[in-house]
């Protein structure tokens, strides 16, 4: 009977990091508020709910009195009970109360239209009168429509049906906005970023039209664990939110387990896979009968569990299901009452939202890698536990540099640290594009309320579109004058137009799986490129720029992944905001970013190994884009090289080598290539411009065009820039594979260079990170404003990583245009945050 | 070039070929009275300019001339909510409306309503202009007073477009709605039925040219080009584009007049003189025939088959003649029109009369003959109307025949 960490045979144990328990406790109960409505408690307690617990009560009473709501308690909480009851009871006392639900998915927006109903039905039949819940997107037929549009009272919809199917055509919807009451956000911290830009735009308009009509609906919004709910709420709604984030609901006992798969050479720092190390965990687990959820990041790494396990055992092949987005609804049946009658053991599975809420409680989560954010950590964790039984949620960490860090700082998790979730709903293509959307649906007047911007500011864009003829300014107001139907020009998910279209090539037919904006485009989808979309990796056969599609074909065999080799310039283009500490120079501000993509490499899927380089020849890209930079003065730099970490050693330069070393210094005819010195030859160095260490043989090291004079103190600066150079380089790579512990986003979403000369005020040594967006969506103003902190944290891990001289885990591999640069990093991370004033 | 614009412009979010305007109201060149023959009617909401016309009763508009006292009731056949009463043609209102957007939206309105009816004099038109959109609250107002006395209005594809245009815009502005109050006649509808047959297109600039042999003014502004004209107007403010705008209104509210009276002629009419097209005559039968009014479709079957020239049309009408004949009791009539009809290869006559041999004459060769003819044309190459669908049928039934001859050959012996 598995019971813990102890039951694990040793060969597992010995690798477990780190283990806590979170003991369970009872839930907190309060009473029903006094005007919730006789016939809706009635109807809660037929569908089993008799009390609810004390945030459900607080945050419900804070909507009642008249206030903005959010309610980001974990999963299983209850938060649907807050948005359901104050809707109902409100209906039960007016008759004319309408309610927005928004659910980023469609599978949600049924699930929970099913759940509402659950309660809602009931009420209908006391009342002897329907209560109207309807979902409305792009399946709901014309007539059905109608007939929502005049009787509905609850609508449930997603942004994108809000986007171009609500909002333009809010005039045959009168009756429903002008009776708006409630708005409800469910799975909030999805809108982040630049969904969460658009978002917040979305909301800006859908504020015009009701504040048109006259109704002024509160929000509520529904969120897994963030960190600050009550900011995050203002960013998203521009309004001021009561917030709730202490759970009451009971939780039963709950083990959580951190397996680091153990080291195969220290001094590169590599460990085993860890596919393999985790299917060794899942069969046992499966021998001890505990029913476990498998997540893994990618389509791929399901697929390959799911083969391997198969291959080792065939007779378990019943036990396990692979759980694959775009399931049919019978297929997710399937599953569902497998594990309902424990017939299935293992579900191997990559989104924990696709799950849906009909899943059920399992045993225990085996996470394959971090998921990528601690939010979506809790909620794949809080996916295990049943009533009063304890349950595991056991995360087998990969070599990515994330992973490697949240295994040695488990306290993100335990203590539940999210990040921060960013989003600037002013970055001006976005907002440009959703000023224009709500100037077709209310004209422009004198009062040009657009959310919380400045009128000025609203008025520049108005202006703009007025220049270019889109809008007419008559009698005080911006009249749209344009044949466009400004919704369908816009996408969601991506900043500027460009879009491209990914076209699968399958046997006899083509479809359209998804689109792209431009500057992606360039860097994933280049000719021979492996994309991976949704977690399944395409081969791009072809990239058409005229028509503006790509095509790709399934590759679900492949054994390697592709990635850009870009060649990155930054320029400081204006200065925001900047802050001196006695040790380094940091600022904020717009960035021109130009890229250069020269070619691609491929890496083997499972260990990230490159196997082969190619070139490729396009045109270089401009990006401006908001960004912040960290320099390091003259004098860290300075004590860095005085402190002699980075002599260089006695090397074995072979015996042919005083006879190049004649041959180049008559080549060069005794001058310094540098500053021109001439010199006797016993005087003069020869350099290596690639250093020796990093060739394969000698021949290659001492070829005459890698070799050139120096007289000694040039010598030594270029020593010294390469130095430098390289522990810039490490330094960005640690600093860029952290940033996603803090603030929500992902890998490719920021980027980041160095340079011996980065100009500021001045110019000095240092790094810029940049959103990768045009126009900035709020990463790097996120991490500008954390930048101690991350500064600190990266301090932290690099120390404890068990590696020598560099690794794929902390600073990049050892060699990286220099030799390993773990020590430098190490030594420049403790200079600037020495004390002196600290922010 | 402002910052913003210069940003967005290099983003690709604004094409650079978008010509620049600089500032916000460029004097009036010229005012709307000075260029055209109307009125201003100021108001609270805004101004409207009024134009009316009069065309005399006896003039053309295009082959067609306009005439005084026509009988519009048989228009109540198809208009089944009207009474005799309703239909009078001075309680009908002619509507055709021009907007900012052929597609619906918060950001569409509609800057010109055209009206015109008949009066004791001929048919008069009057067609109601804004000059900028600030006024379309005041356009709708106007709109309801005037057409307030009548109890019809008159569209084409008002139904689909004009009719819930402004039931938006009036909603937007708080306007009332008048015109839903009303009843509606869309000649859409009968164009459809009457000339889908004939010429390739139903839409009023097609039928104008074809039915009403109306010849279009050069610089009238065809349908799809009236939104980005306005536009062009409001930003040169220059009254003379506006021109072809006001032409191509108002030839359509007029249209809409003529071609209430041609339809109602031609839905009364016997055709004595022998003039309608035999496509015509088809169209006229089948919708006399749809509304039980079976001995006027008899008469227009008769008179198109008569006309005897194309081979496939013949065959296809004689078929359902020969279903109209059936339904009104005259079988063996039927059948002399199938048999005409099935020579000439018409799948489904075939069947009708191995049907009828089958089971009213009890003539089961024959039955067969026609069944195993049937499934012949079916087996010929060009497959144009599916016919393969009747396959599994036609085996069914000639098996049963098979069984019933097998089986009465039994009783014989």
């Amino acid at each position: 009977m598995f019971s813990g960490v102890n039951s694990f045979p040793s060969d597992i144990k010995d690798n477990i990091v780190v283990s806590w328990t979170e003991s369970g406790r009872p839930a907190n109960y309060e009473d029903f508020p006094t005007n919730i409505p006789v016939e809706l408690i009635s109807a809660l307690s037929l569908v089993g709910i008799k009390k609810l617990y004390t945030h459900q009560v607080s945050c419900i009473k804070s909507i009642q009195s008249g206030k903005h709501a959010i309610i980001a308690t974990g999963t299983s909480s209850g938060k649907s009970l807050c948005y359901q009851i104050p809707i109902l009871s409100s209906i039960l006392t007016n008759e004319n109360t309408t309610a927005l639900l928004l659910f980023p998915t469609k599978a949600l927006s049924i699930d929970q239209s099913k759940a509402f109903r659950k309660i809602a039905d009931p009420i209908s039949h006391f009342l002897k009168k329907q209560i109207h819940i309807d979902v409305y997107d792009g399946d709901t037929s014309t007539n059905h429509r109608i007939a929502i549009r005049n009787s509905t009272e609850i609508l449930i919809t997603n942004p994108d049906m809000l986007h171009i199917g609500l909002l333009p055509h809010h005039i045959s919807w009168e009756r429903f906005f002008s009776n708006l009451r409630y708005i409800v956000i469910d799975e909030a911290h999805v809108y982040a970023g630049v969904f969460g830009a658009h978002f917040a735009n979305l909301l800006r308009r859908l504020k015009r039209i009701t504040s048109h009509y006259q109704s002024n609906p509160q929000f509520i919004l529904s969120s897994a664990t963030v960190a600050d709910p009550k900011k995050f709420a203002f960013n998203l709604i521009e309004n001021e939110a009561d917030a709730f984030s202490v759970d009451y609901s009971p939780k039963s006992k709950r083990t959580f387990v951190f397996y680091n798969p153990p080291i195969i050479d220290r001094e590169l720092g590599i460990r085993k896979g860890m596919v393999d190390e985790s299917i060794k965990i899942s069969l046992f687990l499966l021998t001890e009968g505990v029913q476990t959820i498998a997540f893994a990041r990618s389509r791929v790494t399901v697929e390959m569990l799911y083969r391997k396990m198969m291959s080792l055992n065939a007779k378990i092949k019943n036990l396990i299901a692979p759980y694959r987005s775009g399931y049919s609804k019978s297929q997710r049946r399937e599953v569902e009452t497998g594990l309902k009658d424990k017939s299935i053991s293992l579900v191997i599975a990559t989104l924990a939202l696709e799950l849906g809420i009909d899943m059920g409680m399992v045993d225990a989560i085996l996470m394959n890698g971090y998921p990528g954010s601690i939010t979506r950590f809790l909620q794949q964790a809080g996916r295990a536990g049943r009533r009063n039984k304890e349950s595991y949620c056991i995360m087998v960490a990969s070599s990515l540099p994330i992973d490697q860090f949240i295994i040695q700082h488990p306290d993100f998790i335990r203590d539940k640290m999210p990040e921060e979730l960013f989003l600037d709903a002013n970055n001006p293509y976005i907002l440009y594009n959703h000023i224009r959307c709500s100037a077709f649906e209310l004209p422009f007047g004198e009062r040009i309320d657009f959310g919380c911007l400045p009128h000025s500011i609203t008025e520049q864009y108005l202006e703009v579109m007025r220049e270019i003829k889109t809008v007419f300014f008559d009698n005080g107001k911006y009249y749209w004058t344009s044949e466009d139907y400004p919704a369908s020009k816009i996408s969601l998910r991506n900043i500027t137009g460009h879009q491209y279209q990914l076209v699968l090539d399958e046997k006899c037919k083509q479809r359209i799986i998804g689109e792209m904006d431009y500057a992606s485009v360039k860097k994933f989808i280049h000719p021979g490129a492996i994309y991976l979309h949704q977690g399944n990796p395409y081969f791009v056969t072809d990239l058409n720029h005229e028509e503006k599609f790509a095509k790709l074909s399934a590759r679900f065999d492949s054994i390697y992944f592709t990635n850009p080799l870009i060649d990155v310039r930054t320029e400081i283009i204006a200065v925001e905001s900047d802050m001196q500490t006695p040790n380094m120079m940091i600022g904020f501000g717009e960035i021109r970013v130009t890229e250069l993509i020269k070619g691609f490499s491929r890496h083997l899927w499972d260990s990230q190994i490159e196997i082969g380089r190619e070139d490729l020849e396009l045109a270089p890209d401009n990006l401006d884009t908001k960004g912040g930079w960290i320099q390091f003065p003259e004098k860290i730099i300075n004590e860095m090289s005085e402190n002699n970490l980075w002599a260089l050693n006695r090397l074995d330069y072979g015996q042919t080598w005083h006879a190049i070393r004649q041959k180049i210094l008559e080549r060069d005819k005794f001058q310094c290539q540098h500053c021109g010195l001439e010199q006797l030859s016993h005087k003069l160095h020869v350099h290596h411009k690639k250093p020796f260490r990093l060739h394969q043989n000698l021949s290659e090291a001492h070829a005459e065009s890698n070799l050139v004079s120096l007289c000694k103190k040039c010598h030594k600066l270029a020593e010294k820039n390469l130095r430098i150079v390289s522990t810039l380089a490490g330094f960005s790579y640690g600093f860029l594979n952290i940033i996603p512990v803090f603030v929500k986003c992902s890998q490719r979403d920021v980027g980041i260079t160095f340079d011996a000369k980065i100009k500021a005020e001045n110019i000095f040594p240092g790094v810029i990170f940049y959103d990768q967006f045009p126009g900035g969506i709020g990463l790097s103003a996120s991490v500008y404003n954390r930048i101690n902190t991350i500064i600190e944290a990266l301090y932290h891990h690099i120390t404890l990583c068990i590696c020598k001289d560099g690794c794929p885990s902390c600073v990049g591999p050892g060699g990286v245009n220099g030799y390993g640069a773990k020590a430098g990093v190490l030594k420049l991370l403790e200079l600037i945050q020495q004390s002196g004033g600290n922010e | 070039m402002s910052d913003l614009l210069k940003k967005l412009k290099d983003s690709g979010l604004i094409l650079n070929k978008e010509q620049l305007i600089a500032t916000r109201s460029e004097p009036r060149k010229m005012r709307l009275e000075d260029l055209y023959q109307g009125r201003w009617e100021y108001g609270l909401f805004g101004d409207v300019f009024i134009m009316n016309e009069i065309i005399p009763y006896g003039e053309k508009h295009g082959g067609i001339p306009l005439v005084k006292h026509l009988n519009t009731a048989s228009y109540l056949e198809f208009e089944k909510k009207l009474s005799a009463e309703d239909i009078r043609v001075e309680n009908i209102a002619f509507i055709d409306i021009e907007t900012s957007s052929l597609s619906f939206g918060a950001g569409s309105f509609v800057f010109l309503i055209g009206v015109s009816y008949f009066s004791e004099v001929g048919l008069e038109s009057s067609l109601l202009l804004i000059d900028h959109p600030s006024a379309e609250k005041a356009l709708l107002e106007k709109f309801n007073k005037d057409i307030e006395k009548f109890n019809i209005i008159c569209t084409y594809n008002g139904k689909s477009f004009d009719v819930p245009f402004i039931r938006n815009r009036c909603a937007f502005h708080r306007v009332d709605n008048i015109i839903d109050c009303k009843n509606h006649i869309d000649l859409l509808f009968y164009a459809r039925r009457m000339w889908k047959l004939r010429i390739d297109s139903c839409k009023l600039s097609h039928v104008e040219e074809t039915i009403l042999r109306l010849q279009r003014d050069a610089g009238e502004v065809p349908g799809w080009m009236v939104p980005q004209v306005f536009f062009d107007f409001l930003n040169e403010q220059d009254p003379h584009l506006l021109d072809g705008i006001i032409s191509h209104n108002k030839v359509d509210v007029i249209s809409l007049a003529v071609l209430f009276q041609h339809i109602s002629r031609l839905l009364t009419t016997t055709d004595e003189s022998g003039h309608l097209d035999v496509k015509d005559c088809f169209s006229l039968a089948k919708m006399h025939e749809s509304n039980g009014r079976f001995i006027k479709a008899k008469h227009f079957y008769k008179i198109g088959l008569q006309a005897n020239n194309d081979k496939e049309l013949m065959s296809h009408y004689c078929f359902r003649y020969g279903m109209l004949l059936k339904r009104t009791g005259e079988i063996s009539e039927a059948v002399q029109y199938w048999e005409e009809s099935a020579a000439t290869g018409c799948l489904n006559a075939c069947i009708e009369l191995s049907k009828y041999y089958e089971h009213t004459h009890k003539d089961y060769y024959q039955a067969l003959k026609w069944a195993t003819k049937a499934q012949d044309l079916i087996s010929s190459p060009n497959d144009v109307f599916n016919e393969k669908r009747w396959i599994p049928q036609l085996e069914h039934r000639v098996d049963r025949i098979n069984r019933k001859i097998i089986s009465h050959e039994k009783q014989k012996i």
